[in-house]
């Protein structure tokens, strides 16, 4: 039974039209002109349509099986295919060539609260909500209490839904989904909204719904700790085609890679916006993790390094006085802290004709995003080297405080320890 | 009460291709879907007039205003009579069949745009869509129609025998006003010039049928080719069931039925064709 097959596609393709919303072949003038001889022409017309860029493929050759009880993830970085493969898999949309197979009930979420009339009360979309997502009246009525219950909005239930709140909405709107019981569930993002307790709510019925082996779950996100919570195996789109599949946490790599571009090595001894006397010049920044293994981005909390390689002049050579200093910026240029060396009373350096000095991090303390990072060397109180925006370097969610969490950025990119005593009174 | 849905699904295998269409046209699909279309007609019944002072009664002051326009344009100003019914009885019995046919046209046409939000999100048989609409103008229409009672209980006019086949005029409109809907719909999805020339085309139609004016205000030479127009047919039958009027000809009659169910197959065929890709093109 577990190893029935629930889904499978085959060399899926769609082909979407860029000018305009009618691909030019359909015009009632080219109709006239080649209904006589339909497919042959269909196939050079698009051809011509992809030549020229007024086409392209939003999926190519598609193809994989999921078996009855999986929770697949798909992720991809935006453009890469996701959206249109959801689509065709709900049959929102038909693909352009190949095949797919889906058996058993199948419920799409690509949205929640989809068709919320304004007009009508909470309690009137729930009806019309659950109809839409395919429940007949008899489960509504039955299942009423539960929904009203999970959402916790019983006392707007009869209120029209033009005065709800949008995080009203999305609560009423996924607690009508989250009642479905579907065999195959498809799930677009729609965690992504709400609050944290009651993403987190979602979450757990998400998991509760596939703890049975008997649902089977595509879920499409951007949010990587949700697809490593759920998902087992995963599946990396890019470019319309797939580029990766299998175990998450391999496929998560893959995806990180793909968004952080280079590997985490910069090249800086042709960089020219540089300021500094140049007897010492950085040729080269690196991230590496603890065990000095390259790496091209790092998870919030991890152990890192950051190594800079110099060339020095022959003069320099030995031991000198140094001040190196790193300023982390975030992506718009806001500083955010600084590593200097001397803070650390580390001010005499064995400055070789080439070398390197690294510095250590414990536990990266930034928030998923980009970095900006500025470097300095000074050498006997006389700036050597500098070069401002020397490397970017990516992060990725990671597990800073052992709790799975992180704070939003809202608050600040910068993580620092902390702890809370709740349980005290003054007295 | 057991699920319909998942019961008619359980071991259904989907497949989902290229170019196939929904074979029956779809047809068998929809029994599944009717709590949706019964939801989507409350919708839109409930959530159209919500706002408004009048509410429903819109449903009747609507088609009621706008005989008041034409009795007092072409009766009053014109003096066109018609016999033997009086002429707000005559006008408002055309009208009641008149606004459905051209509201269900013109709304056909809007109703896949408007409900864009739907059909990008969620599958069902795209078909609901246009059901919906000429559900929701059927009721409209029954809701219109119980002015022609009170205006013959007014005027006393006697109901004919022949209202008893009043079910089948309605099928051969519903016939007729669905199947060009469901054209006009199909062809709006690739060509938006759609809902900018079909108004002149029913206003057209409105000239073109017998609402404002009796079919004997016709020059007699015309006669025969005008009655070709099934609108003009089933307005004229809708009197004949009603007021014991005079019944087209045998051969405008059967031009009509044939007319109306060729419109219906051909907006079933056309509109399965396109709905797969559709949103693609909204």
């Amino acid at each position: 039974m577990d190893q029935e097959i629930a889904i499978e596609v085959e060399e899926l393709s769609k082909l979407y039209y860029l000018e305009g919303r009618r691909p030019r072949g359909r015009r009632f003038r080219d109709f006239l002109r080649r209904s006589t001889a339909r497919r042959p022409c269909a196939k050079a017309a698009i051809a011509r349509e992809l030549d020229v860029g007024h086409a392209f493929w939003a999926l190519q050759n598609v193809s994989f099986t999921v078996r009855r009880g999986e929770v697949l993830g798909i992720i991809g970085r935006n453009g890469a295919g996701k959206s249109t493969l959801l689509k065709i898999m709900s049959r929102i949309t038909a693909p352009t060539s190949g095949c797919a197979r889906l058996r058993g009930r199948v419920i799409s979420l690509l949205e929640v609260g989809t068709g919320f009339h304004e007009e009508l009360t909470g309690r009137e979309n729930v009806y019309l909500n659950g109809s839409i997502l395919g429940m007949t009246s008899d489960e509504i009525t039955r299942k009423l209490d539960a929904i009203v219950e999970f959402s916790g909005i019983s006392r707007f239930l009869d209120t029209p839904v033009k005065y709800y709140s949008s995080g009203m909405r999305v609560r009423l709107g996924f607690s009508v989904a989250a009642h479905i019981d579907p065999e195959i569930l498809i799930i677009d993002e729609v965690l992504a909204v709400g609050d944290a307790a009651f993403q987190e709510k979602c979450l757990g019925r998400v998991n509760e719904l596939t703890g049975d082996a008997q649902h089977t779950v595509i879920f499409v996100s951007h949010s990587m700790a949700a697809i490593g919570s759920l998902c087992t195996r995963t599946i990396l789109l890019d470019g319309g085609s797939v580029i990766a599949d299998g175990d998450t946490g391999d496929v998560i790599k893959r995806y990180h890679e793909l968004s952080a571009g280079e590997k985490g090595t910069v090249e800086l001894s042709k960089r020219r916006e540089r300021s500094g006397s140049g007897q010492l010049r950085m040729t080269k920044v690196v991230l590496q993790d603890a065990n000095g293994a390259n790496i091209s981005y790092a998870k919030s909390g991890d152990a890192v390094r950051l190594v800079v390689e110099y060339d020095a002049a022959p003069e320099l050579v030995g031991t000198r006085n140094i001040i190196a200093n790193i300023v982390i910026s975030t992506a718009n240029g806001m500083r955010l802290f600084g590593l200097p060396s001397d803070i650390l009373r580390k001010t005499k350096a064995t400055i070789r004709p080439s070398g390197r000095l690294t510095c250590s991090l414990d536990k990266l303390p930034l928030l998923p995003g980009h970095y900006g990072l500025d470097i300095s060397i000074v050498v006997e109180r006389e700036l050597a080297d500098k070069v401002m925006g020397a490397a970017a370097i990516t992060i990725v969610e990671g597990d800073y405080f052992g709790t799975q969490l992180l704070p939003i950025s809202h608050y600040g990119n910068v993580l620092v320890g902390y702890d809370w005593n709740l349980h005290e009174g003054t007295h | 009460m057991t699920d319909g849905l998942a019961d008619a699904s359980a071991d259904k295998v989907i497949v989902i291709k290229s170019g196939t269409h929904s074979r029956w046209l779809g047809l068998a699909d929809l029994g599944t879907y009717g709590s949706l279309l019964r939801y989507l007609v409350g919708r839109d019944i409930k959530g159209r007039y919500r706002p408004t002072s009048f509410g429903h009664y819109w449903m009747i002051l609507r088609p009621v205003l706008e005989m008041l326009i034409y009795v007092i344009v072409f009766g009053y100003v014109f003096g066109i009579t018609s016999q033997p019914i009086p002429y707000p009885l005559h006008v408002y019995s055309g009208i009641v069949l008149f606004v459905f046919f051209a509201t269900s046209l013109s709304t056909a046409a809007n109703t896949l745009t408007g409900n864009r939000h739907l059909l990008n999100k969620i599958y069902f048989p795209r078909l609901v869509i246009p059901l919906v609409n000429i559900t929701v103008n059927l009721v409209d229409l029954g809701a219109a129609s119980t002015v022609v009672l009170g205006l013959m209980l007014f005027y006393a006019v006697p109901p004919a025998l022949n209202i008893l086949a009043l079910p089948l005029v309605l099928a051969l409109l519903l016939s007729l006003t669905f199947g060009l809907g469901l054209c006009v719909a199909a062809l709006s999805v690739r060509h938006s010039d759609t809902s900018i020339w079909l108004p002149l085309a029913t206003r057209a139609m409105l000239y073109a049928s017998p609402v404002t004016y009796p079919v004997s205000i016709v020059p007699e030479a015309a006669r025969f080719f005008y009655m070709f127009n099934p609108v003009a047919v089933i307005v004229e039958m809708f009197r004949w069931s009603l007021f014991g009027t005079p019944l087209p000809h045998a051969l405008h009659l059967a031009a009509a039925v044939v007319l109306s169910l060729a419109a219906l197959l051909l907006g079933l065929i056309w509109f399965t064709r396109v709905e797969r890709e559709m949103i693609d093109f909204l």
